[in-house]
C-alpha cells in the first residue's frame, strides 16, 4: 500500500480539503495520517471505529488504518446510540475476519430485515481501484459520509487525483449552494434525491453555480423530468451517471449520451452478464462476505448479484429501473414502481413522486405513492386527478390506490427517498 | 362520531365517486342492496381495494377516524363485509370506536 502515501506526497502543495473554514493541504493530510498511525494499536486484526467526522480526520484515519493489518469501521456521529451499539455487536467477530491478508473495511446498510448488514472489504483491493486516476484540481463537493461507498467513492476520487474537497457546512440544499459559490466547486456528486431537493430549493436563483462543469449523480434511479430539468439548470454541465453497490465498489460506465440514463459499463476490471433482468457482477474488489447478514447474493465463483432491475438497451447499454425487491405484486401482477412513478412525474404541479408497495389482505400488495407539491388543492382531488391522469396509462392494477400528499420531501441520511 | 345515516351515506357517495373515476356504468347510481362484490357483484378485486381506500380516506377526512376495512376480522367474517353497501355500513359501525 505504499503507493497511497507516494501519490498523496506528489500532491504536496496543493490543498487537499477545506472543511469548517479550515484549508488543510496534502502535506497536511500527510501529517494526519502519520498521527492516526500513532495510535493505532500493536498486532493486527482489531476492529477501530472511525468517527466520519471531521472528514478531513476520518478520510487520514482510514487510510492509516489501510496500511497497517486492522480493519477500519467508520460510524456517522449523529448514528443514535442504540444503532451503534448493534452495528458493534455485528461487527465484534466474525470468522471472516480470517480471511483477510492484509487491512479490512466494514460498512454498513440495513438489512431487509431492518438488522444492520455488514460489509467486509479487503481495504487494499478497494483502494488499488484508485492507483492509475488522472491528476486534475477540481474543487469537489463531498456530500455523504464515508461510512458510505459513495462518499468513500467521491473522497477516494478526489484525493488520488489531487483535487480539493470541500465539505459543505450542512448536508442541506442551501449549505451546498454557499459552498458550491464560494468554494467555485466544479465537480457536484449528489443522488437524484438531493439533486431535485436542490431544484425545490431554487438554489440556481440563489446561488452561483456556473462553476459546476460536472454533475455526477447515481445510488437510486434517476426520473427522467429531474435529469431534463438539470440539462436546463447546469447548462455548460455534463451529467454524468454513477454506478456502484457497496459490495463492489465504483464501477466506471459511460453514458450513452448527456442526457441519457443508458450507460455501458466500460470498467476493464469488471465482468457484468444479465440474469432474468438482474445485474451480476464481478470485479477484483468484491467484498470477502457479509457480517450478519446470509451470503446469498454472493456466488462462489465470485459474482455479486445487484439485485438492481435493468433494461438492457440495443448494443450492450444498460438502464436501471429499480431494485428487484421494490418491485411490487398485486395479486399476482407485477408492478415496478419507477413505470408509475413516470406516468406520476408528467402531471403539472408534482414536484416529486414516491412510489412503493404495501401489504393488503385482499391483493397481498398495493401500489401506494406520496406525491411532493406546493399546490394546496386537497388530497382527494389528487387522487381523482391521478386516476384520471393513469387511466389509458396504466394497467388498473398500477394505479396507485394509495394517494399521501406532502409539502416537503422526506430523504433519508443516505439522502435517497424515504417510504414513510 | 357519525350516526348509521351518515356512514350509508358517506360509503354511497364513495361508490359513486369511484364509479365515475373508472367509469364502472353499472354503479354509477347506487342503491344500499347493490352488489358490489361477490355473487353478481359489479366490483373486481382491485376496484374493490380502492372502494376499500376511498372509504377509509373519506372517514378520516370527514370524522378524523382511523378505521381499517380490510383486515383479519373482515377476511374471516363468515358473511363478506364487501357484499353490499349495507354490509359495508355494517363493517363500519362494527369498527367505531365505543
Amino acid at each position: 500500500m505504499k503507493w497511497i502515501r507516494d501519490r498523496l506526497a506528489s500532491f504536496a502543495e496543493r490543498t487537499a480539503c477545506i472543511e469548517a473554514g479550515r484549508e488543510w493541504s496534502y502535506g497536511d493530510f500527510l501529517a494526519l495520517m502519520d498521527q492516526a498511525a500513532t495510535q493505532l494499536p500493536d498486532g493486527k486484526g482489531k476492529l477501530i471505529e472511525v468517527p466520519c467526522e471531521p472528514t478531513i480526520v476520518a478520510l487520514a484515519t482510514l487510510f492509516a488504518i489501510a496500511e497497517s493489518s486492522h480493519i477500519a469501521l467508520p460510524f456517522p456521529v449523529e448514528i443514535p446510540s442504540a444503532e451503534r451499539e448493534r452495528r458493534q455487536a455485528v461487527a465484534a467477530n466474525s470468522p471472516l475476519y480470517t480471511k483477510l491478508k492484509g487491512s479490512g473495511l466494514v460498512l454498513f446498510s440495513s438489512g431487509s430485515s431492518g438488522q444492520p448488514k455488514g460489509m467486509l472489504h479487503d481495504f487494499g483491493a478497494l483502494l488499488n481501484r484508485y492507483q492509475n486516476l488522472k491528476a486534475r484540481e477540481d474543487p469537489s463537493l463531498l456530500l455523504l459520509l464515508v461510512d458510505h461507498i459513495g462518499g468513500l467513492d467521491s473522497a477516494f476520487r478526489c484525493l488520488f487525483s489531487g483535487s480539493t474537497l470541500i465539505i459543505p457546512e450542512a448536508r442541506k440544499p442551501d449549505a451546498v449552494g454557499r459552498a458550491i459559490e464560494q468554494h467555485r466547486v466544479t465537480v457536484l456528486p449528489a443522488s437524484p434525491t438531493f439533486l431535485n431537493l436542490m431544484l425545490l430549493a431554487q438554489l440556481p436563483e440563489k446561488y452561483d453555480l456556473s462553476s459546476v462543469r460536472i454533475v455526477a449523480y447515481g445510488a437510486e434511479a434517476m426520473p427522467e423530468p429531474v435529469l431534463q430539468r438539470l440539462g436546463e439548470v447546469f447548462p455548460s454541465a455534463q451529467l454524468q451517471q454513477k454506478f456502484g453497490t457497496s459490495e463492489t465498489g465504483t464501477v466506471r460506465i459511460k453514458s450513452a449520451g448527456d442526457r441519457s440514463l443508458f450507460f455501458r459499463i466500460v470498467d476493464s476490471d469488471t465482468e457484468w452478464k444479465v440474469v432474468d433482468r438482474e445485474l451480476w457482477l464481478k470485479t477484483p474488489s468484491r467484498i470477502l462476505g457479509y457480517i450478519g447478514a446470509d451470503m446469498h447474493p454472493l456466488e462462489k465463483d465470485g459474482w455479486f448479484r445487484t439485485g438492481d432491475l435493468v433494461e438492457c438497451g440495443g448494443q450492450g447499454e444498460l438502464r436501471i429501473i429499480g431494485r428487484i425487491h421494490d418491485v411490487i405484486n398485486v395479486g399476482g401482477q407485477k408492478v415496478h414502481p419507477h413505470e408509475v412513478a413516470q406516468i406520476l412525474q408528467t402531471l403539472p404541479d408534482v414536484d416529486a413522486v414516491h412510489v412503493y408497495g404495501q401489504d393488503d389482505p385482499l391483493t397481498g400488495s398495493r401500489v401506494c405513492a406520496r406525491i411532493y407539491t406546493s399546490s394546496t388543492i386537497s388530497s382527494l382531488a389528487w387522487k381523482r386527478l391521478i386516476r384520471g391522469h393513469c387511466r389509458g396509462k396504466l394497467a388498473p392494477w398500477k394505479i396507485p390506490s394509495r394517494i399521501t400528499v406532502d409539502r416537503e420531501p422526506n430523504v433519508t441520511a443516505r439522502l435517497k427517498h424515504s417510504v414513510c | 362520531m357519525p350516526d348509521r345515516q351518515a356512514v350509508e351515506t358517506l360509503i354511497l357517495d364513495s361508490v359513486k365517486m369511484l364509479a365515475e373515476d373508472f367509469d364502472l356504468e353499472t354503479l354509477k347510481q347506487p342503491t344500499p342492496e347493490l352488489a358490489l362484490y361477490g355473487e353478481d357483484g359489479a366490483l373486481d378485486s382491485m376496484a374493490l381495494v380502492n372502494l376499500i381506500a376511498d372509504i377509509e380516506d373519506a372517514l378520516s377526512e370527514r370524522y378524523a377516524l382511523s378505521i381499517a376495512l380490510a383486515d383479519e376480522k373482515a377476511m374471516s367474517a363468515k358473511n363478506s363485509p364487501y357484499r353490499n353497501v349495507q354490509s359495508l355500513t355494517d363493517a363500519v359501525m362494527e369498527r367505531l370506536p365505543a
